[in-house]
């Protein structure tokens, strides 16, 4: 069970500061005015790109207007189906002790879009892309039995919490996400690995030994690299728990709202 | 709860609130009022470009108003802020003109497409009426055509009802009269059936009578055998001969010896054209003449008298022959028009009331000249024809039920009982026939043509006479053999059916036949010597016929005389 409110709380609020800038081949006369924006960790870029779109659509040439935004950091086009908060720790975090990064700068396009990034049509890809991803989390926690009991209109709301960036009303749902049977943990941690310029690493790992024992953060970098990572940089949420950091304990509370645990190794 | 141990747990808020610090509410305000200030900027913008529009207008209006001043001048007395109104509204009412006009224009073409609409409608809706008045009278004519078929029907029905009812009648009374008719015939069957066991029982007696006769005379004629002698005795013409009575058909009575015949006592004619037969009743009374006048006529003969009794009519050509079936009271004429006809008579009665006679049966199916004819024993004819057959004929049925192929045409032919016939032929020949089996059972040739047959009474001999060799031969039937020949200088048979006969006595002593020059020449059948030679004649001979009793003998000759001879 999801009880900390307070560590929840704390995730749910967390925003970085975003400032959008039009890429400097597509000026139309003169340098654009930037858009600063605050945008939650937690939530999807193509949900708040409409401001962004709407601010830049006259300073781009008239037939460009309607085209599909892609963004890029340093030249490396962003996945859109990754939520804001991973992406700026992979990219761009550098620790709590540097804050070049802080507000992050992203550059807009409207054209050329790459041909190796995906499209994202609408909002309605979005969400499903979303659902997906709390099922096989799901699958992975209670063999999918929490959330196949669940109604359609459970599902909405969870989206809805996302989109509206309310805490209450998503939590409300995602809480029997949560819910384990004491001493036992879930099934199977639903959790997946970055590196970058790496494909992610998505294995089976259960939360708690045939012994009894529980796992710990460690335990599950050793299962997955199987080498000591003493010089690497472990981010979950922006900020680095400690190594003895029960599994279980961290999947209830530092899971995005997709129910996974998405870890950046730097 | 998952177990944690507070001092992580505590570690890790501790980093998030730290996090959230920097990356959070650092910049949150800085953020906020940037947007904010950006946001104004944006509506400044949009108020200053809608000014300058606003500047732009006036200036021109401006410009325009120093363009024109001369037009206005005059009513520039008034300040050039009403002058403008007045502009203004001007262009308005101006404008207001304009659309006005646009929309008469616009009301005027609606009103003519409106006025053609309405001339189509018209017109349709006429042409509409038109079609409906045809349709009515269409109507109309069907429905008296529907009337009259109705009433069509209705008189079918009625007719066909008619005939249902007819029908029914028509079978009601058909059934009837099958009835009746079923009736009938069963009724008829019996009076057959009766009929016959009658006839039966009437020749059981007659036969009875008969073998009782026979005795009596047997016994009478030994008597008198012992009493007379060879000599013959006269007997009274006048003596009524004892065969009176009704039981003499096949027994004749006679005297021992019968007169021979030396006088004529009557001549007469009998029939036009030849006179090809003579026959005498069994009982006397009459005989009957046939000819080339093609009637049968009957004579009695009365006071040395013939009397004409009565003509049988309806051949079509000359008589052949005739035969006389005295129990039926039967005559049968054979004719050369190829039938043979037969006549019923009523011998109740001595003279004929009516005249002339039909015949009571034709029967035809020779195919040439019918020569000769004889009864055979019950209702049953044997004709014998020149198309080379004999036919048996069944009276009864009046249709041939046998017919012979003889190969030759026949000139005679004579019946023994009901099952035997003799007949002679042109090719010489005599055939003896059963009518049971078809190949005639005995052949006889002779010498010469067979002009004619006659068999004695005792049914012992057969009398042939021969064209060619002119002669008579007896033939002894039992024997099958020739036994005596009779011949005459005088003699020669005229026609190819010239008569030959034996004398009516038991013991046929005498034979007779007429010649061609016209004389009867009598032999002695046992010493076969001419008894005596009649010369009264004038014309051939052809045919004779002697009284049952040996009373008389009657010739007939080919120039229509009959002639009576007698002796006296």
């Amino acid at each position: 069970m999801a009880e900390d409110k307070e560590i929840l709380r704390e995730i749910w609020d967390g925003k970085i500061p975003i400032c959008f800038k039009l890429a400097e081949n597509e000026w139309r006369s003169s340098e654009p005015e930037e858009i600063y924006l605050m945008v939650p960790r937690q939530t999807y870029f193509p949900l708040i790109l409409d401001k962004v779109q709407k601010h830049f659509c006259e300073c781009v040439s008239q037939s460009k207007k309607n085209n599909e935004i892609w963004l890029d950091f340093d030249g490396l086009a962003l996945k859109w189906h990754y939520p804001v908060g991973l992406l700026f720790d992979l990219y761009a975090n550098q620790g709590q002790e540097s804050v070049s990064n802080i507000p992050w700068t992203l550059n807009v396009h409207f054209d050329e879009f790459p041909e190796d990034l995906l499209h994202c049509g609408s909002r309605e890809i979005v969400e499903s892309f979303f659902l997906s991803t709390i099922k096989e989390a799901d699958a992975l926690k209670h063999k999918g039995k929490i959330i196949n009991e669940m109604q359609k209109k459970d599902h909405k709301q969870l989206w809805a919490g996302i989109q509206s960036d309310k805490f209450d009303q998503f939590w409300s749902i995602n809480k029997k996400l949560m819910e384990t049977i004491e001493g036992e943990g879930f099934k199977s941690i639903p959790f997946r690995i970055y590196q970058q310029d790496k494909p992610f690493i998505q294995k089976l790992f259960e939360p708690v030994t045939e012994s009894g024992r529980k796992q710990t953060l460690k335990d599950l970098l050793d299962f997955v690299f199987g080498e000591e990572l003493n010089t690497r940089v472990i981010l979950i949420q922006g900020v680095q728990p400690s190594l003895e950091t029960p599994i279980q304990w961290l999947s209830e509370h530092l899971s995005y709202p997709d129910n996974f645990l998405h870890i950046c190794v730097k | 709860m998952t177990l944690i141990d507070n001092s992580l747990r505590n570690d890790i808020l501790n980093c998030l609130k730290k996090r959230n610090k920097i990356e959070n509410e650092a910049y949150f305000q800085l953020i906020k009022s940037h947007t904010k200030l950006s946001e104004l900027n944006n509506s400044l913008k949009q108020e200053i470009n809608e000014l300058k529009l606003a500047n732009q207008r006036l200036t021109q209006e401006n410009i325009e108003l120093h363009k024109n001043p001369g037009a206005v001048i005059s009513s520039t007395t008034l300040p050039p802020e009403k002058s403008r109104q007045l502009e203004e509204q001007l262009f308005k009412a101006k404008d207001e003109v304009i659309d006005l006009q646009k929309r008469l224009v616009d009301v005027s073409q609606q009103v003519i497409s409106l006025n053609k609409t309405l001339k189509d409608k018209d017109d349709e809706l006429s042409s509409k009426e038109v079609k409906i008045v045809d349709l009515e009278n269409r109507c109309e004519l069907l429905k008296t055509l529907n009337k009259e078929l109705d009433n069509k029907m209705a008189a079918y029905e009625e007719q066909i009802r008619l005939w249902k009812d007819e029908k029914v009648e028509s079978e009601i009374q058909y059934n009837c009269l099958l009835q009746k008719y079923d009736k009938i015939k069963e009724e008829y069957q019996q009076i057959l059936t009766a009929s016959l066991r009658f006839r039966e029982e009437q020749i059981e007696k007659v036969n009875r009578l008969n073998e009782l006769e026979a005795e009596r005379i047997q016994m009478k004629l030994k008597e008198e055998l012992l009493k007379a002698q060879t000599d013959y005795t006269h007997i009274n013409l006048n003596e009524s001969p004892m065969a009176s009575g009704h039981a003499n058909h096949n027994v004749k009575l006679f005297p021992y010896n019968i007169p021979l015949v030396n006088k004529a006592i009557y001549k007469f004619d009998c029939n036009e054209g030849e006179v090809n037969a003579v026959k005498y009743h069994k009982s006397g009374r009459y005989f009957a003449t046939g000819g080339g006048d093609r009637k049968i006529k009957l004579w009695e003969l009365k006071d040395g008298k013939a009397e004409h009794m009565g003509s049988l009519i309806g051949s079509n050509a000359s008589i052949a022959s005739i035969d006389i079936d005295s129990e039926n009271n039967l005559i049968a004429g054979t004719s050369f028009d190829f039938a043979c006809r037969l006549w019923s008579l009523n011998d109740h009665r001595l003279r004929m009331a009516s005249g002339d006679q039909q015949p009571t049966h034709t029967l035809t199916g020779h195919t040439n000249k019918v020569l000769s004819g004889k009864f055979l024993g019950v209702m049953k004819v044997v004709t014998g024809s020149y198309d080379r057959t004999l036919k048996v004929w069944d009276l009864m049925q009046k249709a041939c039920i046998k017919t012979l192929f003889a190969g030759s045409s026949c000139n005679d032919l004579v019946t023994m009982d009901s099952q035997s016939i003799i007949s002679g032929h042109l090719d010489k020949k005599i055939r003896f026939w059963d009518i049971r089996m078809d190949p005639p059972q005995t052949e006889i040739s002779l010498q010469g043509k067979i002009t004619s047959l006659d068999v004695s009474s005792n049914r012992n001999y057969l009398l042939a006479s021969i064209r060619d060799v002119n002669c008579l031969k007896m033939i002894d039937i039992r024997m099958n053999q020739v036994t005596e020949t009779y011949c005459c200088e005088e003699y020669k048979p005229g026609f190819d059916w010239s008569r030959a006969i034996f004398s009516p006595d038991i013991d046929q002593q005498f034979v007779c036949a007429g010649s061609a020059d016209g004389s009867v020449i009598i032999w002695n059948s046992i010493s076969t010597k001419v008894e005596k030679v009649l010369k009264e004649h004038n014309a051939s001979v052809i045919s004779l016929a002697w009284h049952p009793q040996g009373n008389n003998l009657v010739t007939c000759d080919s120039k229509k005389k009959a002639i009576v001879w007698a002796y006296q």
